[in-house]
This record gives C-alpha cells, sequence and structure tokens, in this order.
C-alpha cells in the first residue's frame, strides 16, 4: 500500500552529506580568514581552538550517519543542514570576536585596545616605511619592533590542549548535538507522545514549580553566574499549551461573537498565562515576547477564527497605547524602568529625553557617578552630559547599526571590521557582528536559511497526521524563526532591544541546547510522518452548544 | 588585507549558494495529499487537523514575510541610513573611527627643503609606552598651519585640508601586509626655521598677531604665523578644550581666542571669525589705483583741523595731528599723510576704485554675512573643498556703492570705515605690487604648483612705480627708523589702524564677570593695531608678506622691526638669493612735491 506517493517527497541524504561537507569546507575558509585577519590586526588567533570547532563538524557528520545508518531516518533533512549552517556562521563569529584581545579580555580592554592599534601601526611602518622614515623613528631601520611593548606586558593569553579540554565552549555544543538525538530518540515514539498529550497540564504544572523557584531566586536574569538555565523550559511549555489546545480547540472553535464560551476559555487562559509570573520576576520581556507569540499563533492556527486575529490585534494596540500613557506618567506602575527606556531607544535612538524623565533620570545620575561629574547647572553643559550619558546607554544599539551601515553590502571581510567594541555582540548582537564582516550578502546567508529552516519546519506540521504532533512541529519551527526575527529586529530597530539570542548563531549555552533539542523533536516529526500510516483523529466528542 | 577579504567573499558566495539550494529544496517539498481527505463526514473536515493546515501556511508565510521585512530594514540601514541627517550625525560619534585613527598611519607633512628631519608633521616613537604618535614639530608654533587632527576633538590645519591626500595609500603600501593604509606624504612650501622664526617674534610682543610670507612669484606661504597659540597636548584637557570652544562660539570672545588663525581672519577647525581694518597698509591700493590711472602729479595740502570731506562737517586728521602742507604723491605715501589720500580718494572717485577693488576679488558693498573666498587658493594636490572648509579667508570687503558717501571714501582710502580686510588680503596686495606683471597671484601651499594669476589688477609698469613708493618708506619714510637697524633691502606700506574690539570682561584674578541674569559682561575698547606690509628685496622683490600686531602702536614701531626680521631670517636661509623672479624695470618717479616736513 505504502506507495511513493503517499510519503512526502524528501531531498536526498546525499546532498545533505555533500551540503555538510561544504559547510566544513566553508568553515575552514571562514577560519582562514580569521586567523589571516587577525595577524593583521595584530593579534594571534589559537590555532587550537579553531581546530576544536572544526572537529565539531566531525560530530555532527557523525550523527548525521548515525540517523541515516542506525535509525532508518526517512524524513526531511533541510532543517538539519539549515541548523548545521547557521551554527558554523555562529562558531566563525564567535572564534573571531574572542580571539580579539579587546573582546576576549575581562579585564584591561582598553589596554588590549591601545597595545592592538599600535601593533598595527608597527606592522605598517615596518611593511610601509622605507629605510629613511624606519631609522627616524627607530633609530635604524632594523630597530623596528615585532611587538609593541604593552601588548608583551599584557597577560598572555596562549590557549593549550588541556585548555580546550575543560572549556565550556567545548561541551555546550557537544551538549546541544546530544540534546538534538536525545530530542529525536524521544519523540520519534507513539507510545511517548501519547503519553505526552495525555500528561499536558500535569507537565505544565511540574515545570512551572522549578521554574518559578530558580526564577525567584536568580539575580538580574542570570543564575549560578551567567548561565540561564530556564531556556529549556520553552520546550515543556510548548509541549504543554500544545496538548492542552489539541484535546480543547474544538470547543474553543465554537464562538458567539468571536468569542469562545467562558467555561473552556478561562481555565485554558488561565494556565496558559500561568508563565508569565516567573518571566515578569525575572523581567526577561524578550522571551515573554517570543513566548507568547508563539503561543498566540498556534492558538490561531488551532481555532482558525478571524475575528479572534482582530481582536487580538486591537488588544496590542490597545496595550501600546496604555503603555505609552504610562510612560508619560510620573512612575511606571510597575512596569520596570527599562522597558520604558528600550521603547524609547526604539523610537528615538539619537535624541536623548530630557534629564528628569522619571525613567531615565536613574542612568542619567549614574552616568554624573560614574564618571565623577558634578551635577551641571549651565543648561548647554546639562544637555551636553545628557547627551553623553545617553550616547553611552545606547552604544549597543548605535555601535550595532553603525557597524551594518559600515559593512555595506559586501562587509569588510572576516576578521577587518571592528565588531569587538559592541557589548555582547557574541550573542545578542551577532547578527550585527556578522553583517560588519560579510555584509547584507553574509547577512543573506542566515536569513535565507532560517527562511529555508521555517518553510521546511512548517511543511513537517503540514504532513503531521495528529493535532498534537502538528501544533507541536508548527510551535517549535514559530519559535526558531520567530525568536531570530525578535533578535535580529531588536539588532535592526524593527522592533524594540529585548536581549534574547540568536537560535544556532549565538554564542549560549542552554539557548543553543535547547534549540538544538527542538530541532531533534522537528526531525523526529519528520521521521515520523514518513513511516506511519496517517491517521485520522477520531470523531470530535463534544456537545454542541446551541 | 586583500586575502582575508577574498576569502570572505568567497566563503559569501558559497555560503549563499547552500543556504539556497536549501531554501529551494523546502519550496518544493511537496506533501502528498491525506488519502482520506475526501471521504472524511462533514465535521471532521471542519474540525480535523486537515482544515488547520491552510493556517499552518498561512503562518508559514507570516514567519517568511517577517523575515522578509528584517531584510528591509538590514537594507535601510546600509544603503539609505546615510541620508538622514540624525544618522550622519550620530555615525560621528562611531568608536570605529577611533580604532582607525589609532592603527592607521597618515602621510607627513614635510616642509619646503623635504628632508624628513624637518617635517612638520610626522610620527614619532616613544620607547616607553612603545606608542608611535604623531608629533608636530614646531608645537604651538605652527599649530595654526598645521592644524592637529584628534578623534574627539576634531581636525584643522593641514592635518584637515589634505586629509584626503595624507590618508590615501601611498605608492609603498603593501595591499597584501598592511590591514589599513599607509597615507602618502606631502611636501607643502612653508619652511620650518622662517616660521618658527615668525612665531618667536610674534611671541615676544606678547599681544595677539599674525604674520605672512609668500615667497614670490607663485605665491607661496613660507611662513604663516598667528598668536596667541596653543600646544596641540593642551587639547587632551577637556577644561582647555571646552574653554577654547565656548571663546570660538562667542563671537564677541573671539578677539582673544587662540583658536583664530589670525592670518586668515578663520578658526583653526575652519570658519570664518573676524576682519581687521587695514589702516594706512591701504594707501598702497589708493596709490596703485592713482598711478594706474596716470593720477600721479596731484599736489593736497594737508593743513592744521584736518581736510573735510564735502558733505560732512567731521574731519580726517593726520596721526598726531602732524601737519604736512602742500603734499606730492611719493611723501604722501612715504610719510602716510592721511589728509593726501583721503583727497586723492575722493577724486578718484567710487566707480574707479570699485573697479579696481573688483579685479582684488573685494566685496564692493558691505554684507552682513560673511562669505568666504572660496577659489582663492591654488590646491593641486587633495581635495579643494576639504581645503578650502579649512583656509579659506574671508571675503574682503569694501563699500563703494549706490548710498556711498564722500566721507565714507575719505575713510576707506586711508584703511578705516568700511574696510574689512584680511592680513592675508594684504600680503596679496604686496604681492601683486612686487610682480612683474602687477596681477593678482593665488596662494599655496604647494612648492611644485605653478603660478596662478586670478586676475590682473595693474599693469607692470605701474607696479615697478608703485614699487619705488614703497621703496621710499623704507628708505626715508615712516619705517626708515625700523629698517636702519637690520640693513635689509625691502619695499613697504606702514599702518596704523583704530579698531574697536569687544570682548568679555574679566575681574582683578582673570575671571569672566556675569551680569545678575548670568550673562557674560562685555567691555569695549578702541584698539591701535600696528601694521607693516611689503616685499624683499627692493628691486628685485623675492617674497611678499604682511605683519600685524595687535594694539601694539604705530606700524613703523612694532610690524616694520618684525618684517625686517623676517627678511633678515629668509635672507639667512637662503629664500632670498637666487632671483628667480624677472627683473622689471623701474622708470624714475617725478618729484612734484616740494616742501618735505617731518
Amino acid at each position: 500500500m505504502e506507495s511513493p506517493q503517499q510519503r512526502p517527497r524528501r531531498t536526498s541524504p546525499t546532498l545533505h552529506l555533500l551540503a555538510i561537507v561544504s559547510i566544513l569546507g566553508l568553515a575552514l575558509l571562514g577560519y582562514v580568514a580569521v586567523i589571516w585577519s587577525g595577524s593583521l590586526h595584530g593579534y594571534e588567533p589559537s590555532k587550537i581552538v579553531a581546530a576544536r570547532d572544526l572537529s565539531f563538524f566531525i560530530v555532527i557528520i557523525g550523527l548525521f550517519f548515525w540517523l541515516i545508518r542506525k535509525q532508518k531516518f526517512r524524513g526531511e533533512m533541510i532543517p538539519l543542514t539549515a541548523a548545521v549552517l547557521l551554527f558554523a556562521v555562529g562558531l566563525i563569529m564567535q572564534f573571531r570576536l574572542f580571539s580579539d584581545p579587546e573582546y576576549g579580555a575581562r579585564v584591561e580592554r582598553s589596554e588590549f585596545r591601545r597595545a592592538k592599534g599600535q601593533a598595527v601601526r608597527l606592522l605598517n611602518v615596518e611593511t610601509g616605511y622605507d629605510d629613511q622614515k624606519k631609522a627616524l623613528l627607530f633609530g635604524s631601520p632594523d630597530a623596528v619592533p615585532k611587538n609593541p611593548p604593552a601588548l608583551e606586558k599584557l597577560p598572555d593569553r596562549e590557549y593549550t590542549v588541556g585548555d580546550i579540554l575543560t572549556s565550556v565552549n567545548t561541551y555546550i555544543p557537544l551538549m546541544a548535538l546530544l540534546a538534538m538525538a536525545g530530542g529525536f530518540l524521544l519523540f520519534k515514539s507513539d507510545r511517548m507522545l501519547l503519553w505526552l498529550q495525555r500528561h499536558a497540564l500535569i507537565i505544565g504544572v511540574a515545570t512551572l514549580l522549578p521554574f518559578s523557584i530558580i526564577a525567584f531566586l536568580s539575580e538580574s536574569g542570570k543564575f549560578l553566574g551567567q548561565t540561564t538555565p530556564w531556556e529549556g523550559v520553552k520546550i515543556f511549555f510548548l509541549l504543554s499549551f500544545a496538548g492542552l489546545l489539541a484535546d480543547t480547540y474544538q470547543h474553543l472553535r465554537r464562538t458567539r461573537w468571536g468569542l469562545p464560551p467562558a467555561r473552556y476559555l478561562l481555565p485554558f487562559l488561565l494556565i496558559a498565562t500561568m508563565p508569565i509570573v516567573p518571566f515578569f520576576a525575572l523581567s526577561d520581556f524578550g522571551q515573554m515576547l517570543v513566548f507568547f507569540g508563539v503561543y498566540f499563533m498556534l492558538y490561531i492556527v488551532a481555532v482558525r477564527k478571524r475575528a479572534q486575529l482582530v481582536y487580538a490585534l486591537l488588544i496590542v494596540v490597545a496595550l501600546f497605547g496604555v503603555f505609552s500613557a504610562i510612560s508619560a506618567a510620573k512612575d511606571g506602575f510597575g512596569i520596570p524602568a527599562r522597558v520604558h527606556f528600550r521603547f524609547y531607544q526604539w523610537t528615538n535612538t539619537w535624541e536623548p529625553p530630557a534629564p528628569e524623565t522619571w525613567w531615565w533620570n536613574k542612568d542619567y545620575n549614574n552616568y554624573l557617578e560614574a564618571k565623577k561629574l558634578p551635577p551641571p547647572t549651565d543648561p548647554k553643559e546639562l544637555d551636553q552630559r545628557n547627551r553623553e550619558a545617553w550616547n553611552d546607554k545606547v552604544l549597543q544599539q548605535s555601535q550595532g547599526l553603525f557597524g551594518i551601515n559600515e559593512g555595506g553590502a559586501l562587509g569588510e571581510g572576516l576578521g577587518l571590521g571592528f565588531p569587538e567594541i559592541v557589548p555582547i555582540s557574541d550573542s545578542d548582537f551577532i547578527y550585527a557582528a556578522w553583517s560588519e564582516e560579510t555584509g547584507l550578502a553574509g547577512a543573506l546567508i542566515v536569513l535565507i536559511a532560517l527562511a529555508g529552516l521555517v518553510y521546511a519546519g512548517a511543511a513537517i506540521s503540514l504532513a503531521a497526521p495528529d493535532m498534537y504532533t502538528k501544533l507541536l512541529a508548527a510551535g517549535f519551527t514559530a519559535f526558531i524563526g520567530f525568536q531570530a526575527v525578535v533578535n535580529i529586529g531588536g539588532v535592526l530597530r524593527v522592533l524594540p532591544m529585548t536581549g534574547i539570542t540568536l537560535p544556532f548563531v549565538s554564542h549560549g549555552g542552554w539557548s543553543l541546547i535547547t534549540s538544538f533539542a527542538m530541532l531533534g523533536i522537528l526531525l523526529a516529526f519528520s521521521h515520523r510522518n514518513s513511516v506511519t500510516r496517517p491517521v485520522v483523529e477520531k470523531a470530535p466528542e463534544f456537545v454542541p452548544v446551541r | 588585507m586583500l586575502i582575508p577579504y577574498i576569502l570572505t567573499l568567497i566563503f559569501v558566495a558559497i555560503g549563499i549558494s547552500i543556504a539556497l539550494v536549501l531554501a529551494w529544496g523546502a519550496w518544493h517539498h511537496r506533501n502528498p495529499p491525506l488519502p482520506s481527505e475526501a471521504e472524511l463526514p462533514k465535521d471532521l473536515k471542519e474540525f480535523g487537523p486537515v482544515a488547520t493546515n491552510r493556517w499552518i501556511r498561512g503562518l508559514r508565510i507570516f514567519l517568511a514575510l517577517l523575515i522578509l521585512v528584517v531584510f528591509g530594514f538590514h537594507f535601510y540601514w546600509v544603503f539609505r541610513a546615510g541620508s538622514s541627517e540624525a544618522f550622519a550625525q550620530a555615525k560621528l560619534r562611531d568608536s570605529r573611527n577611533i580604532r582607525l585613527a589609532e592603527s592607521g598611519l597618515k602621510g607627513w607633512v614635510l616642509d619646503r627643503t623635504g628632508e624628513l628631519k624637518r617635517a612638520l608633521v610626522r610620527y614619532n616613537y616613544d620607547p616607553q609606552s612603545g606608542g608611535i604618535n604623531r608629533y608636530y614639530a614646531l608645537g604651538e608654533g605652527a599649530i595654526h598651519l598645521t592644524g592637529y587632527s584628534d578623534f574627539v576633538l576634531g581636525a584643522g590645519g593641514l592635518e584637515a585640508a589634505y586629509r584626503k591626500w595624507l590618508t590615501e595609500p601611498a605608492s609603498t603600501y603593501n595591499q597584501l601586509a598592511s590591514p589599513i593604509p599607509v597615507g602618502q606624504d606631502i611636501q607643502v612650501s612653508v619652511d620650518l626655521e622662517l616660521q618658527n622664526e615668525a612665531h618667536n617674534l610674534l611671541k615676544q610682543t606678547g599681544k595677539p598677531g599674525a604674520a605672512i610670507v609668500l615667497l614670490l612669484p607663485n605665491n607661496e606661504v613660507l611662513a604663516m604665523s598667528s598668536t596667541p597659540s596653543f600646544k596641540p597636548e593642551d587639547l587632551r584637557k577637556e577644561e582647555n578644550w571646552r574653554r577654547l570652544t565656548e571663546q570660538a562660539e562667542d563671537y564677541k570672545a573671539l578677539t582673544f581666542s587662540p583658536l583664530v588663525n589670525r592670518a586668515l581672519g578663520t578658526l583653526v577647525t575652519g570658519g570664518a571669525a573676524f576682519y581687521y581694518r587695514p589702516g594706512s597698509t591701504f594707501k598702497t591700493f589708493i596709490a596703485a589705483v592713482a598711478i594706474d590711472t596716470g593720477m600721479v602729479d596731484e599736489i593736497y595740502t594737508c593743513k592744521k583741523g584736518g581736510f573735510s570731506p564735502p558733505g560732512t562737517r567731521r574731519t580726517i586728521s593726520d596721526f598726531d595731528n602732524h601737519v604736512h602742507g602742500e603734499i606730492g604723491l611719493l611723501d604722501a605715501f612715504s610719510l602716510s599723510c592721511n589728509q593726501y589720500f583721503a583727497q586723492l580718494g575722493i577724486k578718484l572717485g567710487k566707480e574707479v576704485l570699485a573697479d579696481y577693488a573688483k579685479r582684488l576679488q573685494y566685496f564692493i558693498a558691505p554684507q552682513d554675512s560673511i562669505e568666504r573666498q572660496n577659489d582663492l587658493w591654488n590646491v593641486v594636490a587633495g581635495n579643494e573643498s576639504q581645503f578650502d572648509y579649512i583656509f579659506a579667508p574671508p571675503m574682503p570687503k569694501m563699500k563703494l556703492n549706490q548710498g556711498t558717501t564722500a566721507y565714507d571714501i575719505a575713510l576707506q582710502s586711508i584703511g578705516q570705515g568700511f574696510d574689512d580686510m584680511t592680513v592675508m588680503s594684504m600680503a596679496l596686495l604686496a604681492s601683486a605690487a612686487a610682480s612683474s606683471d602687477g596681477a593678482l597671484a593665488a596662494p599655496t601651499f604647494e612648492t611644485g604648483a605653478t603660478r596662478k594669476i586670478i586676475a590682473p589688477f595693474i599693469s607692470a609698469e605701474s607696479a615697478g612705480r608703485l614699487r619705488q613708493l614703497m621703496k621710499a618708506v623704507v628708505e626715508s619714510g615712516t619705517a626708515a627708523a625700523a629698517f636702519s637697524k637690520f640693513g635689509v633691502s625691502a619695499g613697504g606700506k606702514t599702518g596704523t589702524a583704530d579698531r574697536p574690539v569687544t570682548f568679555p570682561a574679566l575681574d582683578r584674578n582673570g575671571i569672566q564677570l556675569l551680569d545678575l541674569e548670568g550673562k557674560p559682561v562685555y567691555t569695549r575698547q578702541d584698539w591701535v593695531d600696528s601694521w607693516f606690509m611689503g616685499f624683499a628685496p627692493a628691486d628685485n622683490p623675492r617674497i611678499a608678506f604682511a605683519v600685524v600686531v595687535e594694539n601694539g602702536g604705530t606700524g613703523g614701531e612694532v610690524a616694520a622691526p618684525i618684517a625686517a626680521a623676517l627678511i633678515r631670517k629668509a635672507m639667512a636661509l637662503g629664500l632670498i638669493q637666487g632671483g628667480n623672479a624677472p627683473v622689471v624695470a623701474t622708470p624714475a618717479l617725478s618729484q612734484p612735491s616740494a616742501n618735505r616736513r617731518r
């Protein structure tokens, strides 16, 4: 009975093997470029780190064969290859940034910066000045020092094999790849899926408890140093939400004036909105935006009511209006100043607010304090200081945009730009860093790969035979796609800056692991679509409200 | 630089290809129709997963649109943002500029000898810190000339005027080995030692002043100095910088600002500052017009109580109320008789004066705004508009239009009233008088540049006669006393100009006085500027110059000795010997006046 037409046509695994090997070659090219530019910019990128990064691709190729041979993978591999391409882009950019002594150093950054500049000047003198000029500068044409003394005084950052073996940067990508394999193994079994769907409510509540505890223990959005272990809860919440939605969507579809019956809607809303509390405690509004954005997308896809789409848009507009009104008022009614700041920064990046604005005043005073400046009395000086403080505060956004502008269509060349001056450009702002060095063309690699991933992911959802996996596949796809758009949009001022990562590209522990786990689950669904006969769900059992 | 860039291009090309293959694969992916869809009962079709697919396709299009929007924004920031004023303004603060300034090497500015050791601006190496830093050899002695270059404070002078040239890669630039181009050197016409001498002479007076020395016939600038000056490293202190720029923004406080290049009447960072009254040096202009129109035999009376032009009761009298009696052109010029030139100017008439003023590119109607002479300089290397932004002096102005009265002309004939001049415009007038063809030639900073004539001024013969007059000033006139000590041959004209100045009032401790509203209090004083302009040597001019010392006293006592010292230095440096300028036969001037009284 199983004729070829009845299974999704898929791209050949050979093509994907070829693509992954090409990406390995591509990465090699990128690393050579970065190492070469490093030597021109006064630092030496570590070749051991480069070798470590490239060996990740060996693991990926191993996983590929594991999927094909051991697991007899029958699904579509486009999401995997697209993710590997994004991952390669991220690895190269992170390598370039962390090789830069100025970016990599936690202390004495300005010292490293100056030393770097002097090293370039020395190199320029060595290669560009004639003997007469060299003699005038250094006494004799052969006396040009190799390295500026300032660089030699700074601590040595040479990596050893031991460093590599103990570095988290080695383990996290390996764990992420492992998470992908794990996700695949778990979610390809029907029994597991059935169990998950049955226990959707319990999964939600069980996730919420530890999450809330960690969230309330955390300090300024970080836990145990610099980690964000709650990244993984995204998957569990989504499992719970999709399970509940698959159970009740038929009831929720019965609407009057576009509104579902309250006895179904209210319990559902209660469960769906529970994660708001811990997210609020973390004041992680970027995650919240992505999270509830995806929830809403799934809901509307399942319920299919145009009226509710309109209601939702109206609510967003109304919230926006209320928010603006609050922003103009004396204080924020519980919404942190940072949110107002980010919104203002989004709409007026280049013009500072008045220094006495309630959400800005504290930052302004902090700036004066940090610079040990007395409060200015002269209005002209006040304006000047206010501008300085503002420029200092919006540095990340503005420098990122300058870099993108500077990068132009084809970029400055890998390692030849200055993305190291943008704070956190290895994670939140990696898109800006990448665009500066490879230009709009390089950014297209990221955008096209993302589009391919989203398209293939949605195709998995389309082919899914049952509502639960359909919603899950759409959810994970939307998660990856929407998170990427919110991240890039924040960099490009499409949206307010939110501080979330770019999936597969950004340097990050838990976020990378979570992204790869989602990818593994998507692959499992794709596989499942191809091997199981499409099963039509049982006819709905509900009593019409009429 | 080139190799990693090419590698990146290859990387991007292959990367896009792989991404496109993946996107193409995703696009062509087709799921088979669910086999039983057609047979489903109506209820199931409406509620089952199949119906959801249409909305999932919608979701997919929505996400793809979002990615497209993001791409559109990226496109905007790359190609369109530059034209937005706010963005361009903000981008000036980009820290990338600091990185480039800290790591790039600009060209050196060499003096006219082209010797590396005598470079005006170069790099030096500090073995202590290991830094290679921009070094200004003369420091404050040439800061208005060389300018400075700083990523926070901006740039000025030659550094800014020739920025394009200095940052463009030199022919020795190795694109494979260097990350950032090494700029090419420029050789300017300035002489390091003469420049230093000019600065020292002005500094010794302890007063604001300026001097320009031009080398004939191409009007190459040998020295251009202005006091008060500042050291390039002074700017690094924030309070110094703020004080300087605040002064520069307050036009009334410009009087004392070290940022003003008094030789040109501009700010060192570009922008017009102020004019001078040329005083009696401007009689050179009237004399030139008189000679060129053949009015050399006029005799006027210089009487007690002064000369009262028609239409007014106000009078023009001489310095210290001197009375010269019946006097002719030569004596009137060498003794600097105000009454003579007032009468001569009125006799010449505003039409004739306006005609000659236009030849020298002066405005002949007063204007409120200060326009700049953007086409004055002869610029070959570098970018002309960048150069003019820094060095174009304000346009010299007179009032010779319809409403001009005889009294206005009389005042302007002696360099007062509506005469708005710069030191450069007076040096160029001296240069026109000193040149063999009597033409106005463009000044230049470039040694290789050819003589560029802006406009003919007077005939060659008239120029020769004018030089005779100017020679008499040095030999027996108002500058004779100053020049007798130096024993150098020159021609010139002294000037003592009255100029009202306004400046912020200071209390006894040098702190600025403020009124009750917190605004600065200004005081007004009448200053007497000391001028000397001319050429040397007298018979075969090789250099032309103009010197001013603000509030210095009479031109013969203060400015003329500085000029004489400069000529002596130029001779010692070998700038005057050689005599390449063509010799012009000078006709003897008749001596109509009989009475000579001092």
